[in-house]
């Protein structure tokens, strides 16, 4: 029996590294209004707003402008930046957060930012850029950060980040050196910032449905409990017939469709879509989605799933590979009538329904939980997870001193400079590709050669 | 009908097999944070040394044992098949 399952979670292994796995994303709308807000920066707080961006941005961003206001509680220093940076990021996993790529062409390039020099002097200082032509990379993470950049007597600082919690919604920052640390230090100093009238000009071609809060995939409600959908939606008017906003379900379990629920859209801004209603025991899948009752027009998000009974007795569904659950038809309508009726009697006796073919994702999602299958199943999502984190890892190492501040070791920025570093990085790949074709060379003729009992 | 009924015989085994292993959560919540930081410091090096080709070169050298130890086992089962294996 030992031997037995030993194969069995080998075999179960084997099928996992065939088959890709899949993930859902939200999308996080940035704040594209116009706002203003007085909020004192300085060597403690040179950070205004680190603010998530998010996946599933597909537009381009054509121009951003915004307006900085001082005014100074110090004295003397005229190289204070204070400007725009937006960085990309492939995954929120990770806590490092300096991928420069914004291609903006501002008066430093090397940094990539929207950047104004302003003095402790009050004033205002206008920021506009125009014929930016970003392209966002729908599959990355994006944060928006307005910071001070240091003085360091020339424009060679940079906002700073520190670090990153592990979730960009908390955007908890912690900045390592601020104006006061500049060389030759004077006392700390203040300056307050007014940022009025960012205008970003993004458009969003596939959803406006942002950030599902619930019920996510996979979560359980127990029998007779209310389950509660909520989601944030946001409005910028692009499609302006849309005005319902609501949720579609479908009991799995037996092929129904559930009334949705739905409520008149809010037309301004990042709104909430909450309701709730009790289910019988079951599998659902469920979806948000605005439309519009004059046209049929539809905007829906991710489909996620949720199940509702005893914890140990319902299959719980996360991410499954494939969502839909169309019936699978036979085109019966070709030929002439007899035809068409020995297509109509075969579809019925060797077509399976779709509830048995869903069947073998429940068997798939059953041996997830069950011992010895799960830790197969956890030691493949740790193996994902590892290559995912370490492909999408951004290169920066930064050390800190007493008397000059940190000092970043490797960088994006010096690796830019160094192209021999890359051609590098290639030639070990190859040879690392190399090496693994010997190794199955010799490996397969070894199989070969011997007695493979 | 036939095709679903087959399908329906074979889940139905396949599910009572099932059934009769006990539940389990697998690893601790831990060994996920774990990882999600050892590949933020591989992250570090990776765009110096190519981590993720020895990722994904050390998934097809697993890849590959698991198809010679899963056929070593096929064989296994069918030498211990009567007239199958060779055994009468």
């Amino acid at each position: 029996m030992l031997v037995m399952t030993k194969k069995l979670i080998l075999l179960f292994s084997l099928t996992f590294f065939l088959f890709p796995a899949t993930s859902f994303a939200n999308i996080i709308i940035p704040d594209d209004g116009t706002f203003t807000d007085l909020t004192a920066m300085h060597a403690s707080n040179p950070i205004y707003q680190a603010q998530p961006l998010g996946t599933g941005i597909t537009g381009t961003l054509t121009g951003i402008d915004f307006t900085v206001t001082t005014s100074s509680t110090g004295s003397g220093d005229q190289n204070t930046y204070v400007g725009l940076r937006i960085y990309d990021n492939a995954t929120h996993y990770n806590t490092a957060v300096s991928t420069g790529n914004f291609n903006a062409n501002d008066s430093d390039p090397a940094y990539n930012r929207l950047q104004a020099m302003v003095s402790y002097t009050s004033g205002t200082y206008p920021i506009t850029q125009n014929n930016l032509n970003y392209t966002f990379d729908p599959d990355k993470w994006y944060i928006l950060v307005i910071g001070l950049s240091r003085l360091s007597g020339s424009p060679s600082g940079d906002f700073k980040l520190s670090s990153v919690n592990t979730e960009f919604f908390d955007s908890v920052v912690d900045v390592d050196y601020g104006p006061n640390q500049r060389a030759g230090g004077n006392a700390p100093k203040n300056i307050s910032v007014s940022l009025k009238g960012i205008n970003t000009p993004v458009s969003f071609s596939e959803t406006e449905i942002v950030s599902i809060t619930e019920p996510v995939s996979g979560q359980t409600y127990t029998t007779g409990a209310t389950t509660d959908f909520q989601f944030d939606y946001y409005w910028h008017g692009e499609y302006p017939e849309l005005d319902i906003v609501g949720v579609a379900i479908t009991d799995i379990s037996l092929g129904l469709q559930i009334p949705a629920l739905e409520l008149n859209i809010i037309k301004t801004g990042l709104s909430t879509f909450t309701d709730s209603k009790i289910f019988a025991d079951g599998v659902y899948q469920w979806r948000p989605y605005m439309r519009s009752t004059a046209t049929g027009q539809q905007i829906q998000g991710d489909s996620l799933y949720f199940t509702v009974g005893d914890n140990d007795s319902i299959i719980n569904y996360v991410a499954p590979t494939a969502t839909s659950t169309t019936d699978i038809s036979l085109d019966c309508s070709q030929g002439n009538a007899i035809t068409n009726s020995v297509c109509n009697i075969s579809g019925y006796l060797f077509v399976p329904s779709p509830t048995a073919t869903l069947g073998f994702q429940e068997v798939n999602e059953n041996l997830k939980n069950k011992f010895p299958f799960a830790y197969a199943y956890d030691f493949k999502d740790n193996i994902t997870l590892l290559y995912t984190t370490t492909q999408t890892g951004t290169s920066s190492l930064t050390l800190p001193f007493a008397d000059y501040g940190n000092i970043t070791l490797i960088s994006t920025d010096m690796l830019n400079a160094l192209p021999y570093i890359g051609l590098m990085r290639t030639l070990i790949a190859y040879a690392l590709w190399l090496m693994f074709a010997i190794a199955m060379y010799h490996r397969t003729l070894r199989i070969f050669n011997s007695n493979p009992q | 009908m036939i095709t679903n009924a087959l399908i329906l015989v074979a889940l139905f085994i396949i599910n009572l097999i099932v059934f009769i292993f006990p539940a389990s959560t697998g690893f601790p919540d831990e060994v996920s944070i774990a990882v999600t930081a050892l590949g933020g410091y591989a992250g570090i090096v990776n765009p110096i040394f190519p981590l993720d080709t020895l990722a994904t070169i050390l998934g097809l050298v697993i890849t590959f044992e698991l198809v010679v130890f899963a056929f070593k086992g096929l064989k296994w089962v069918m030498s211990h098949i009567p007239y199958v294996g060779g055994r009468g």
